[in-house]
């Protein structure tokens, strides 16, 4: 007798036959106030946001910001121009209205010629 | 298992509560009578199926559709029964003070056939076994899984699992011929 209780299909059989259960009606609520009671954390916000289109709105914004400040605020100096323009405008000035003795006035005036 | 729809999985990713609801229709079933024969106890598994679903919404958004959601709601199951059961010793000491009670009525296979009802000899039978253990053995008898299925959720070897279920069956033998051939205690 015990070596046919003791065989796979007599033993495991109260197994197979649990009848299954009907599940509790107010299982979901609790379920939902559990939910409620733990909202996502900050970091699980985050992942809400779609990341993705945020960066690419970023690099967007970068490029064009980049492309803005090149083309007005920023531009570029042109160093030899200035240069020249310094070099005209007062080296030769200098050379030309060469005064023995460069008074006072004429520092002034040098001091305040404009020359941008 | 019939799969949810692809847009309700989406929602629920959304975190849109009334189609977590759709899903948790679809899948409560399963997930509570897995529980229930995990635990053979119906507080527990409502507790267990609470948990589970908590879970779910809240890792969902990992979900990659990279696989079946079904499969992926299994592992998480599993995974979810295997470590609430070691974490709370409750559980345990609860299926002690049951199974001492069934302890006593056994005397001969007559006495068990006859004196338990279905739910206390899955009990008795599972009692020595621990969570992973008990797991393995669920999902091959109660739910007739092959090796490979097992394996495949459980993300180990097939050959290992069929291996630790056969050891764990003839455990279960020499328990249950212990248990038959003492003098029952009345």
């Amino acid at each position: 007798m015990n070596e046919k209780f003791l065989s796979d299909e007599t033993l495991f059989e109260p197994l197979k036959s649990i009848s299954p259960l009907k599940v509790p009606a107010e299982l979901w609520d609790k379920i939902l106030s559990g939910i409620e009671k733990h909202p996502p954390l900050w970091h699980e916000r985050l992942s809400l946001v779609p990341l993705r289109l945020v960066g690419v709105a970023g690099v967007v914004m970068i490029a064009i910001s980049s492309i803005v400040f090149y083309w007005s605020k920023g531009e570029r100096v042109d160093y030899n121009a200035l240069n020249n323009f310094l070099y005209e405008n007062i080296v030769e000035a200098e050379v030309e209205d060469q005064d023995p003795v460069l008074g006072e006035e004429n520092y002034s005036d040098f001091l305040e010629r404009d020359i941008f | 298992m019939e799969q949810v729809e692809r847009g309700v999985i989406e929602a629920c990713q959304q975190g849109r509560v009334e189609q977590f609801k759709v899903l948790y229709d679809h899948y409560k079933d399963f997930v509570y009578n897995l529980s229930y024969r995990f635990t053979l106890h119906e507080e527990q598994a409502e507790d267990l199926t609470q948990n589970i679903f908590i879970t779910v919404y809240k890792t969902i958004k990992s979900f990659r559709f990279q696989a079946d959601f079904s499969t992926w709601l299994y592992r998480l199951s599993l995974n979810q029964l295997i470590n609430d059961k070691k974490k709370t010793g409750v559980f345990s000491k609860l299926e002690e003070n049951e199974a001492g009670l069934e302890r006593k009525s056994i005397g001969s296979f007559q006495d068990y056939e006859a004196g338990l009802e279905n739910r206390e000899k899955v009990r008795l039978l599972l009692k020595p076994l621990m969570p992973e253990e008990k797991i393995l053995l669920i999902l091959k008898e109660a739910y007739e899984m092959e090796y490979e299925k097992i394996a495949d959720l459980l993300q180990i070897a097939p050959g290992t699992v069929k291996s630790k279920i056969h050891r764990i069956k003839e455990r279960i033998r020499k328990t249950m011929k212990n248990l038959l051939a003492e003098e029952p205690i009345r």
